[in-house]
C-alpha cells in the first residue's frame, strides 16, 4: 500500500469502526433478582402461554416458539410440551392471557417435572417500515419461578431493534421479527448463563 | 476378490448409514400462524415430507396423520401434549414427530418467512432437534440484483436449505426411560366446611415397557395416606372427609409408588377447610327518620365486609313486613359493589308508603351462608299539608302545619288577592307556623287566594292552592247552643 491509498485507507478505516462501534451499543437484557435459585445446574423447564400486549397478531405465539427452540438450541434445556402445559391450563382453568398463582405454578411444576417455570409477557411488537428496509421492534418481560416453591426468582426485560445490529451502511440489520425473537432469545438465555443460571451438565 | 472388497467397503457404510437413518417420522401438519391461530400449510408439510424422503427417512403418509389428529381430537398444530407423542409410537410406528410452525409468511412491507421446526422423540418425548429462522427479501442481496428473491415463493426454499442444513446426521432412536404421564388431575370441590367429602380422582398413563405401578396412594397434609381406587384402567379415584378442626388450606399430592421402590409424588393442589361465615353489613343511602332509614325515589344499598372473601352466590330480596317480595335478586359469583331500588313493586309500579326488609344472603366458597337485614322506611307520597284560618284581634291567622309524620325540611306561602296583588310572602323550615295577616277592608270584595308550598326532608314536594282563605274562618261562637228537641213535632 502506497502512501497516497494508506491516506484515504486510515480515514475510511475509522469511519467504518466509528460506525460500527455507534450501532454495537445496545443495552443487554435488564436483569431483576428477587430470590436465589438453590437448584443445580437448569436442565428442564415449562414455559407458560405467552401474554400478547402487542398489538401483532399471534405475536405471543411467535416469541414462545422461537424462545422454546432457542432454549433447547442454545441452553440445552427440555422444555415441557406446550400441550401439557394447556392441558393443566384447562384443568386448573385459568386462561391463556392469565397468569397462574403460585400454588398453581407449584401444580405446573410438580407435574410436568421441571425446575423452572416462565412466563413472559410481549409488550411490544411490530415491523416498521424503514427506508428500502423493515426495522423490527421486540420488547418482552419475562418472569422465571421457582417450581417448587411458585416464588418468582427472576424477571428479565429485553428490547430491540433491528438496527440495532446494524454493523455499516446496511449490513448486519435484522429484518423480520422472527429473527429478531431469535436473537433477543438468545441474548436473554446468555444474560441468564452470565447472572448466575448453570447450565444443563455443567 | 480385491473387486469384491472393494465393492464391500463401499457399501458398508452405506449400509451403517442407511441402517443408522432407518427412521420413521411423523411430519405433523405445519401450523402457520400468518394464516391465524388456526391456519395450516399443507405445501410446506409436504415440502417437509420431501425432503426427508430424500434423505432416507422413512415418513408417515399425511393422511394417516390427519387421520391420528382427527381420532384423538387434536385440535392445535406445532405441538403435542406428552400423551399423545406416545400414542404416535404407539399407533403409528413413528420414531420422531417433525413439528413445523410458520412465524411469518408476508409479501408486504417486504416479503418475508420464518420458520421453526421440532424434532420430537416419540420414545421419551424429548426435543433432540430444532431450528429457527427467519430471511427476509433485504437479507438477500446479489450483485446487479441478479437473481434476488421477489416473493415468499422464492424466499421459502433458501429459508428451508438454511434450517435443514443443520439436521442430525444420526438419530437416536432409544432415548431415556419414558416417563409416567399423569394425563388428568382433579381435586373437588376446593373449599369446605368440616365433615364434607372431598374427592380426588387422577388418571394416568403408565409408559410401555417402563415402570411398574404397585401403589397408588393421595397424600392429604403432610402424613395423611390414602388408597385411591382403580375406577377404570389407569383412573383412581378417592373421597374422603374434611377433618374437623381444622381451619385453612390442606395440600394434596399424588403419591405413586413403583415396583422398583421407587417413589413418584405429584402436587395435585391444595383444598381449603373453612369453619367460618363471611362477615359483612349493609349501608344504606337514606335519611335517618325516627330510627329508620327512609328514602322517597331510590335506594342505594351497598354490602360492606369486615373481612373480605370470595362468594360463591349470593341473593338479595325486598320484602314487605307482611312478608310481600317487593324485588330480588340472586347470582353467583362476587357480590356487586352496589344494589338501588327504586321503590318499586315486581311488577314497575310505586310500592306503597311504609317499612319494608332488606335481606342480603350470601355464600362463601364453602358454603358458608351469612345473611344481613335492615329495615327502611319508603315515603314516596308528597307532605299534606294542613290550612287553618282565625280571627285573631288585628289580623286575620293562619296556621300552617303537615299531616305527616316525615319532616318537613321547606315551606312556602303567598296570599294574595284574585287580581294578583300579593298580599304577603313568607316561608320557612318549621312547622307549625302561624302568618298574621292584616285583616282586608270590609269595602274590598276580592277574594284572598292562598298558595302553599311543601318539600319534605326526603325531598316529596306539593303544591296546595287555596282559592279562598276567608271560607277556611272558623268562628268562635260563644253562645249555648240551643237544646235539641226531645220528641218529634209536626213541622221542623
Amino acid at each position: 500500500m502506497n502512501f497516497a491509498q494508506s491516506r484515504y485507507f486510515i480515514p475510511f478505516l475509522l469511519i467504518a469502526i466509528l460506525l460500527g462501534v455507534s450501532s454495537c451499543t445496545s443495552s443487554r437484557p435488564s436483569l431483576e433478582k428477587k430470590n436465589v435459585y438453590e437448584g443445580e445446574s437448569v436442565c428442564s423447564v415449562a414455559l407458560l402461554p405467552f401474554i400478547n400486549a402487542s398489538r401483532f397478531e399471534q405475536g405471543n405465539f411467535i416469541s414462545q416458539r422461537v424462545f422454546a427452540a432457542e432454549l433447547n438450541r442454545v441452553g440445552g434445556i427440555a422444555v415441557a410440551s406446550e400441550g401439557d402445559v394447556q392441558n393443566i391450563y384447562r384443568e386448573l382453568r385459568i386462561f391463556p392471557n392469565q397468569l397462574p398463582d403460585i400454588e398453581q405454578i407449584k401444580v405446573v411444576g410438580s407435574r410436568l417435572d421441571v425446575q423452572l417455570v416462565i412466563s413472559a409477557r410481549i409488550t411490544e411488537m411490530e415491523e416498521k417500515m424503514g427506508d428500502n428496509y423493515v426495522n423490527p421492534v421486540l420488547a418482552l418481560t419475562l418472569q422465571i419461578y421457582d417450581a417448587k416453591s411458585g416464588k418468582t426468582m427472576w424477571t428479565t426485560h429485553h428490547r430491540r431493534e433491528g438496527s440495532d445490529y446494524r454493523t455499516v451502511m446496511h449490513f448486519g440489520l435484522v429484518n423480520s421479527v422472527t429473527q429478531l425473537s431469535r436473537i433477543m432469545s438468545d441474548e436473554i438465555i446468555e444474560e441468564w448463563f452470565a447472572e448466575g443460571m448453570k447450565q444443563c451438565g455443567k | 476378490m480385491k473387486n469384491y472388497l472393494i465393492i464391500m467397503l463401499v457399501i458398508m457404510p452405506t449400509l451403517i448409514a442407511s441402517y443408522a437413518q432407518a427412521v420413521t417420522v411423523a411430519v405433523f401438519p405445519v401450523e402457520d400462524l400468518s394464516e391465524g391461530r388456526n391456519g395450516v400449510n399443507f405445501t410446506l408439510t409436504d415440502f417437509l415430507q420431501q425432503n426427508l424422503q430424500e434423505r432416507g427417512i422413512d415418513v408417515i403418509p399425511r393422511d394417516t396423520i390427519i387421520s391420528f389428529m382427527s381420532r384423538n381430537r387434536i385440535r392445535w398444530l406445532g405441538f403435542l401434549g406428552t400423551s399423545h407423542i406416545y400414542q404416535v409410537r404407539d399407533d403409528l410406528g413413528a420414531d420422531f414427530v417433525l413439528f413445523g410452525t410458520v412465524s411469518q409468511r408476508q409479501e408486504l412491507p417486504l416479503a418475508a418467512f420464518g420458520m421453526v421446526l421440532t424434532l420430537v422423540r416419540t420414545s421419551d418425548a424429548r426435543t433432540v432437534w430444532t431450528e429457527v429462522g427467519g430471511v427476509s427479501k433485504a437479507d438477500i442481496s446479489n450483485f446487479l440484483a441478479i437473481d434476488e428473491p421477489e416473493s415468499i415463493d422464492d424466499l421459502f426454499p433458501v429459508l428451508a436449505q438454511q434450517l435443514l442444513s443443520s439436521w442430525p446426521a444420526v438419530l437416536e432412536v432409544t432415548g431415556q426411560n419414558p416417563c409416567i404421564v399423569i394425563e388428568s388431575t382433579r381435586l373437588s370441590p376446593q373449599h369446605v366446611k368440616p365433615g364434607d367429602e372431598v374427592n380426588c380422582a387422577v388418571k394416568i398413563r403408565p409408559p410401555a415397557g417402563g415402570e411398574t405401578i404397585s401403589q397408588v396412594l393421595l397424600m392429604v397434609g403432610d402424613d395423611n395416606y390414602l388408597e385411591m381406587v382403580e375406577i377404570s384402567p389407569n383412573s383412581y379415584s378417592v373421597v374422603w372427609s374434611a377433618p374437623d378442626g381444622r381451619d385453612g388450606f390442606l395440600p394434596v399430592s399424588l403419591v405413586l409408588r413403583c415396583q422398583s421402590g421407587r417413589t413418584l409424588v405429584f402436587f395435585v393442589g391444595n383444598y381449603q377447610i373453612d369453619t367460618s361465615s363471611p362477615k359483612l353489613s349493609l349501608k344504606v343511602a337514606g335519611k335517618r327518620v325516627n330510627n329508620f332509614i327512609a328514602f322517597n325515589d331510590r335506594l342505594p344499598i351497598t354490602p360492606v365486609w369486615q373481612d373480605p372473601e370470595p362468594l360463591s352466590r349470593w341473593s338479595l330480596f325486598i320484602q314487605s313486613m307482611t312478608g310481600q317480595v317487593m324485588a330480588g335478586t340472586e347470582n353467583k359469583g362476587a357480590l356487586p359493589k352496589r344494589f338501588v331500588w327504586r321503590g318499586q313493586r315486581p311488577d314497575g309500579h310505586k310500592a306503597e308508603d311504609g317499612i319494608y326488609e332488606i335481606v342480603l344472603k350470601v355464600w362463601d366458597r364453602a358454603n358458608n351462608p351469612s345473611v344481613a337485614t335492615q329495615k327502611v322506611f319508603l315515603k314516596s307520597n308528597p307532605p299534606n299539608p294542613r290550612i287553618n284560618a282565625a280571627v285573631g284581634n288585628e289580623n286575620l291567622i293562619v296556621t300552617l302545619d303537615s299531616e305527616n309524620a316525615i319532616p318537613v325540611d321547606f315551606w312556602s306561602a303567598e296570599i294574595m288577592y284574585s287580581d294578583g296583588e300579593v298580599l304577603l310572602q313568607s316561608q320557612g323550615s318549621d312547622l307549625p307556623v302561624d302568618i298574621l295577616i292584616p285583616f282586608p277592608s270590609p269595602s274590598d270584595s276580592r277574594k284572598l287566594e292562598c298558595f302553599v308550598n311543601m318539600k319534605d326532608v326526603l325531598g316529596n314536594k306539593v303544591q296546595k292552592k287555596i282559592d279562598n282563605l276567608m271560607q277556611l274562618i272558623t268562628v268562635e261562637d260563644n253562645a249555648p247552643e240551643p237544646p235539641k228537641q226531645q220528641e218529634w213535632v209536626p213541622e221542623f
